[in-house]
Order: structure tokens, then C-alpha cells, then sequence
């Protein structure tokens, strides 16, 4: 790892971040969000991490996949070209694991997605390790850590003070690493230490089973009751990507778009004629916890939370993994 | 591969069927450009769209030994689907695929096959039975049990009453809830009709396709008649967005209908929690 005082590292991050879009943690009103600025920021003390994270700027809320349009009885199709170069700036552990995790997903087989993976390959990735956890952050209980670099490329160690360490983890990375003067050196860095540890009822490796059994447990039902169906811990979930398509036509010509879906709306999964797999709020929310837990880890060997805590912190009415977990561990019941 | 698998190719509607009485059910003859032709096999499906309107999944229900053109027969039962009914010849359509794991089909050589389906469902096995009857050494004898609500509801009539029967070692058997005037074949449900059929599961795959509940009664019924769970194929329908196991939209459980599906075999079901 280099050593740099903040100063000469921002200076550093944008020259070589010259060009491209930057992508940083800003402060909208109450909220912290991931934003289009100038260019890399301090952040405050008192920030942990934003609101709303970086999925967006990678797959964003709604985005056009086709332009069509009609003329003498033909139609023409282009594709969308929805990406820029980008830097995103002072990505926290936990979305950091949550982009490597969206990575494997989109890159997967038979069919990858392009459309992301062409943006991701254009992004880079700034992580900024967590020097203290926010009330609601358990990222260590689903096997994460505070300062562990996943996704990024470059990745940033708050030190004593004004110095910061460097370490790069990719080629970019190691390019961009190149540029910067400072010296080398192994300092120690402490990370946060996260604030809740959540008690599993079983080891990571065993959830899946330890959910799969539970199934027709009455302690969802009990979990639905609360849930209003909003959709916000699955916006507001770094790991959550399920998404829509539909035509927003206008006479004659329009787009293809695709956008943020969540599993708790009512819609989700309701077929023509009225048929639906999961007709109720219990199968809506059992769904959302178990493909974090059990289906997504069957599939594809991981756990899909990081432990960011948001879901604790901003769903209205506190359903969340660890709630989940006690209300079917029997407790509470 | 598609640089952009979410990007459908466009092909040019080339016939429109009507298959019913009541018109409630069409089949699409499409051309795709020849840059834009994909291999697939019988019960692998495709996105299709009406560009302003939107898309849907429909099974390919032609064989992939006849690849000049692809067939889709289409159900109307809501926007999209009423939106391809609306297509007329040299119109555009938009399509995308191959998707799906579709039927086994080498691992089905050399075997009987016993076909049960109900209304639209015979459209993926169709693609099935005509490629068998493209490559009828290859595979045993084949039954097909088919059934509609009344005979105006029977789809493919050129095939199951004129060509399939002529088929050496192809036995066509029809069903249907409700006769009329002209109707003197059997009337009763499918489930119950196969039960009456009696066929020996000796040697034999059972492939079913239909409405959610008659597929439920005919598994009963195939349990009835001995067949083992692992020689029973069936294929599940779930709400589809992207087809590629990237919306998250078409799991039961941990499988993706798109993608690990629409074929499973009864022993996988069982496998899967009771979520379709
Ligand atoms: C693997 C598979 C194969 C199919 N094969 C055929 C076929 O050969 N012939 C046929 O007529 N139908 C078939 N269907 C059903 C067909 O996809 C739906 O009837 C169709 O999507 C309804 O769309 P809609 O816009 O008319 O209905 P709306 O109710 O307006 O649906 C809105 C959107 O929801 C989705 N959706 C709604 N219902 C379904 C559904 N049942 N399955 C999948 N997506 C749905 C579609 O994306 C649709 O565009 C198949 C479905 C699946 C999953
Ligand atoms: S679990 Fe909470 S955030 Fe999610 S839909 Fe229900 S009420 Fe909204
Ligand atoms: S499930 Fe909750 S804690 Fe886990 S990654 Fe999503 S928002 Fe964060
Ligand atoms: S239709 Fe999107 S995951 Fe299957």
C-alpha cells in the first residue's frame, strides 16, 4: 500500500480519473446518495455509508434496452448504448461485495448480460474501507469484512488523521497506483468494528437447509402481517436486481425499457388470467428472504446479503433478515 | 451470440392461422433473416414482441427439423398476445432465443413416448411429435393423448386428424370436455380418458403440457398407471420478463423456469417447493 496525504490523493484520483463521469457519496437533503460531481470528495466524519448506494449508476433504475421505430409498416431497431466511462468513488465494503456479487450474476450462463457487463467494464471502482460502523451494520455475521476489497479496483485506508493508504487489485488499478507518489509502506489499518452481531441460528454453510425446512413456517406469516409491500428493501438492497421490461411507445416510435422490480409488490409474479405463484404478501416477503438465503446460494454458492444493514434501517415496518431468522428460530412466536 | 441478448431480432410474419373456431388461439408462421436463424430443439421457446406493445414467451411449435421458418401458437390472453393476434402477413415481429432447456431429445431415443396435453398445451409438444415424425426410426411408438374443452377448441386439426395418424407407429387418441352435433369420438377429461387408455409405462416416457390443473390430475394419473417418477416430463409455466435468468422473476426455488426449465422431470418437481 502507498501512503498519501488526503489532499495529494484527490488531486491523483482526478487526474487519472480525467475523462470519465464521477460517481460520489452527496448529500441530498437528510439523505446520502451516490451522485454525479466534479470529482472525489472528504467525507465528513460522522458519514458511514450513503442511503442509497451505487447499484444505480451500474444498473440503473430504469434504462432504455431498444429505440424502435416504425415507418411504412417496417420497423428498425438500435440498441442502447447506456454507458459512459465512470469512476465510482468511496464504495463501502459491503456494496463492494455486492457488485462482485451482481458481477456473477450478470456474467452468468447461458446468456450474460452484456448491456451491464459492457458498463461495469467501463467503470472504476474506488472502495473506501469502514473505519466505524453505522447501528444498523452486520456485515461480518454474513461473512464480510470492513475492509476488504471484492469489486474495487483501487481501495482506500483511512489512517491517522490526514493520511490515507492506497492499495490497487486490478490492472487499472495497478496503473493508476503508478501514478501516485507517495511512500510505500504496511501500515496497520483497524477497521469498524460492526455494530450488531447477528446471532445465526446455524452456520452460513447451513442456512440454505436450515431455511429450506422452514418453508411452511407459520413465523412468515407472522413477518407478512407487518410488511406494506412497498418495494423499498429491494431498491434500497445492494443486492437486489430483479427487473422489468416493458415499451413506453410514443405513436410510432419508442423504447424498450427495463427497470427496478421488487419482489414484494403485489404484481411481481402474477400471470395472464390471474394466476399467481405467490398470491400473498407470506409468499412475497418468504421469497425476498429466501432467495438471499437459500435459493441464491444454492445456485450459485453465495449468500446474497452483505450485511449493509439497510433493510434494518429503512424498512418501515423492521422486517429484515435478522428479524426473519428470530421469528422462525422460534423465539418471539 | 446476440452482442445484446435483451435485443430481439426482427422477423417478417409470413402466415396467420387462426386454429380454433373461436380464434382465441392463432398460430404464427415467422421468417427471421438469415444472419439472425438459430438452432434449437423441440420445447425451447422464444421472446416475442410487437415493438410499442411489448413482450411474451411462447414455445416454438414447429420442429427444429424444418428451420426455414418458426411457428408460435398463441393463446390470447392479454396485451402482448392480443397484440400478435392483431399481425398480419409481412408485418414485423420481434423475436429472441432460443430459451429454455426444451425436451430431451437423445436422451428419449429408442423409447416410447406417450404425449399428453390439453388445449394450448400440445404447442411445445407439437414440436416434439413432428420431429419424431421427421426422425421416426430413431424413437418407439408414440401415443398422443390430446384434449380441448369442445372439438372447435382442438388446435392443429390438419395434423391430429389427417397426418399424425398416418404415421407409422403413431396413435392419435382425442378427448374433449363437451361434444356437439358432429363430435363421436370419446368425451371426458384428459386425466380420466388416459386412465381408461391404460398405456404400459414398459420402456415409455410420459411428456405432458397443459392447464395447471389438468397437469396435476394427469401426474396422478400416470402414478396410477405405474410410470416412475423419472419417466415422467412435464413443463411449467411462471411469469417471464427477460428469459435469461436475469430478472429473477420465473424461480421456483432455487431453479429458473427460463433457463433450468420449462422441462422438468416429475422427480425434480418434487424437489421444488409446491410454488407454480
Ligand atoms: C415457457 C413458457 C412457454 C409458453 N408457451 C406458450 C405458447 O406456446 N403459447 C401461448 O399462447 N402461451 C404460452 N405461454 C404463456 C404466455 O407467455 C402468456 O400467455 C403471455 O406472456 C401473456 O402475455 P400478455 O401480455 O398477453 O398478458 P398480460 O397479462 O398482459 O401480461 C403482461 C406480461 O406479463 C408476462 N406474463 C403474463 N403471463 C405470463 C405467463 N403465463 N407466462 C409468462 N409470462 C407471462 C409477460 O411478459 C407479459 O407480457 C408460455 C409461457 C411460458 C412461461
Ligand atoms: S419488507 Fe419492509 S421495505 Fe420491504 S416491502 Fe415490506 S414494508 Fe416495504
Ligand atoms: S438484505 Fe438488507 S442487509 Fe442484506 S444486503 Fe440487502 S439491504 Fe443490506
Ligand atoms: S424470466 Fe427473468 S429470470 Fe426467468
Amino acid at each position: 500500500m502507498k501512503l498519501v496525504r488526503g489532499s495529494d490523493m484527490l488531486r491523483w484520483l482526478r487526474r487519472c480519473g480525467e475523462g470519465r463521469r464521477w460517481v460520489v457519496p452527496a448529500k441530498e437533503d437528510r439523505h446520502w446518495l451516490f451522485a454525479e460531481r466534479d470529482g472525489p470528495v472528504v467525507f465528513p466524519p460522522d458519514y458511514r455509508n450513503a442511503t442509497v448506494g451505487p447499484k444505480g449508476w451500474l444498473l440503473p433504475r430504469s434504462e432504455p434496452i431498444l429505440y424502435y421505430r416504425w415507418t411504412g409498416g417496417r420497423v428498425s431497431v438500435t440498441p442502447a448504448q447506456g454507458w459512459r466511462p465512470q469512476v465510482i468513488y468511496g464504495v463501502r465494503p459491503c456494496d463492494l461485495k455486492a457488485i462482485a456479487l451482481l458481477d456473477s450474476i450478470m456474467a452468468s450462463e447461458p446468456w450474460p448480460e452484456t448491456q451491464y457487463l459492457t458498463r461495469r467494464a467501463h467503470t472504476v471502482l474506488v472502495g473506501m474501507a469502514c473505519t466505524a460502523a453505522s447501528s444498523c451494520c452486520f456485515c461480518t455475521s454474513m461473512g464480510v469484512h470492513p475492509a476488504e476489497s471484492y469489486a474495487a479496483d483501487l481501495m482506500i485506508y483511512p489512517l491517522q488523521g490526514e493520511e490515507y493508504g492506497v492499495a490497487a487489485f486490478s490492472e487499472v488499478g495497478r496503473e493508476w497506483l503508478a501514478q501516485l507518489e507517495g511512500e510505500e509502506a504496511d501500515a496497520a489499518f483497524s477497521p469498524a468494528v460492526p455494530a450488531l452481531s447477528l446471532p445465526m441460528p446455524t452456520s452460513l454453510e447451513d442456512l440454505p437447509g436450515w431455511l429450506e425446512r422452514r418453508f411452511d413456517d407459520p413465523g412468515w406469516q407472522r413477518l407478512a402481517w407487518r410488511c406494506l409491500s412497498c418495494g423499498l428493501c429491494a431498491y434500497l438492497c445492494p443486492t437486489c436486481y430483479c427487473y422489468g421490461i416493458s415499451d413506453v411507445d410514443r405513436g410510432g416510435a419508442g423504447r424498450r425499457v427495463r427497470w427496478w422490480d421488487a419482489c414484494t409488490l403485489p404484481d411481481f409474479s402474477r400471470m395472464a388470467g390471474g394466476h399467481d405463484p405467490r398470491p400473498t404478501t407470506t409468499e412475497r416477503v418468504r421469497q425476498r428472504i429466501m432467495h438471499k438465503l437459500a435459493y441464491h446460494p444454492a445456485r450459485q454458492g453465495e449468500i446474497l446479503c452483505t450485511g449493509c444493514g439497510r433493510c434494518i434501517e429503512y424498512c418501515p415496518m423492521g422486517i429484515h433478515l435478522p428479524a426473519a431468522l428470530r421469528l422462525l428460530g422460534g423465539d418471539g412466536r | 451470440m446476440n452482442p445484446a441478448p435483451l435485443v430481439p431480432a426482427v422477423g417478417e410474419v409470413v402466415e396467420v392461422r387462426p386454429e380454433t373456431a373461436s380464434g382465441d388461439i392463432k398460430t404464427l408462421r415467422v421468417r427471421l433473416p438469415e444472419e439472425d436463424r438459430f438452432s434449437f430443439r423441440p420445447g425451447q421457446c422464444a421472446m416475442l414482441s410487437v415493438f410499442g406493445v411489448g413482450e411474451c414467451m411462447i414455445s416454438i411449435s414447429s420442429p427444429p427439423t424444418r428451420p426455414e421458418e418458426l411457428e408460435f401458437s398463441v393463446k390470447r390472453v392479454g396485451r402482448v398476445t392480443a397484440a400478435l393476434h392483431e399481425l398480419e402477413p409481412g408485418e414485423c415481429i420481434g423475436i429472441r432465443g432460443p430459451y429454455g432447456n426444451g425436451f430431451p431429445v437423445e436422451e428419449l431415443r429408442g423409447k416410447g413416448l406417450l404425449v399428453v396435453a390439453g388445449g394450448i398445451g400440445l404447442a411445445p409438444l407439437r414440436s416434439l411429435v413432428n420431429y419424431v415424425v421427421d426422425r421416426r426410426e430413431e424413437y418407439g411408438p408414440m401415443r398422443i393423448v390430446y384434449g380441448a374443452r369442445t372439438p372447435q377448441d382442438l388446435c392443429f386439426k390438419e395434423e391430429i386428424f389427417r397426418s399424425w395418424p398416418g404415421v407409422p407407429q403413431v396413435e392419435v387418441h382425442l378427448t374433449v370436455d363437451q361434444g356437439d352435433e358432429e363430435w363421436t369420438g370419446p368425451v371426458g377429461l384428459v386425466p380420466s380418458f388416459l386412465e381408461e387408455l391404460a398405456p404400459s409405462p414398459e420402456g415409455v416416457v410420459a411428456l405432458t403440457c397443459g392447464p395447471p390443473i389438468m397437469i396435476k390430475f394427469v401426474l396422478e394419473a400416470l402414478q396410477n398407471l405405474g410410470f416412475d417418477d423419472h419417466q415422467v416430463l412435464t413443463t411449467l409455466e411462471l411469469k417471464m420478463q427477460c428469459g435469461i435468468g436475469k430478472c429473477g422473476r420465473c424461480n421456483i426455488g432455487s431453479r429458473y423456469v427460463c433457463v433450468d426449465g420449462p422441462v422438468f422431470s416429475l422427480k425434480e418437481l418434487r424437489q421444488m417447493p409446491a410454488e407454480y
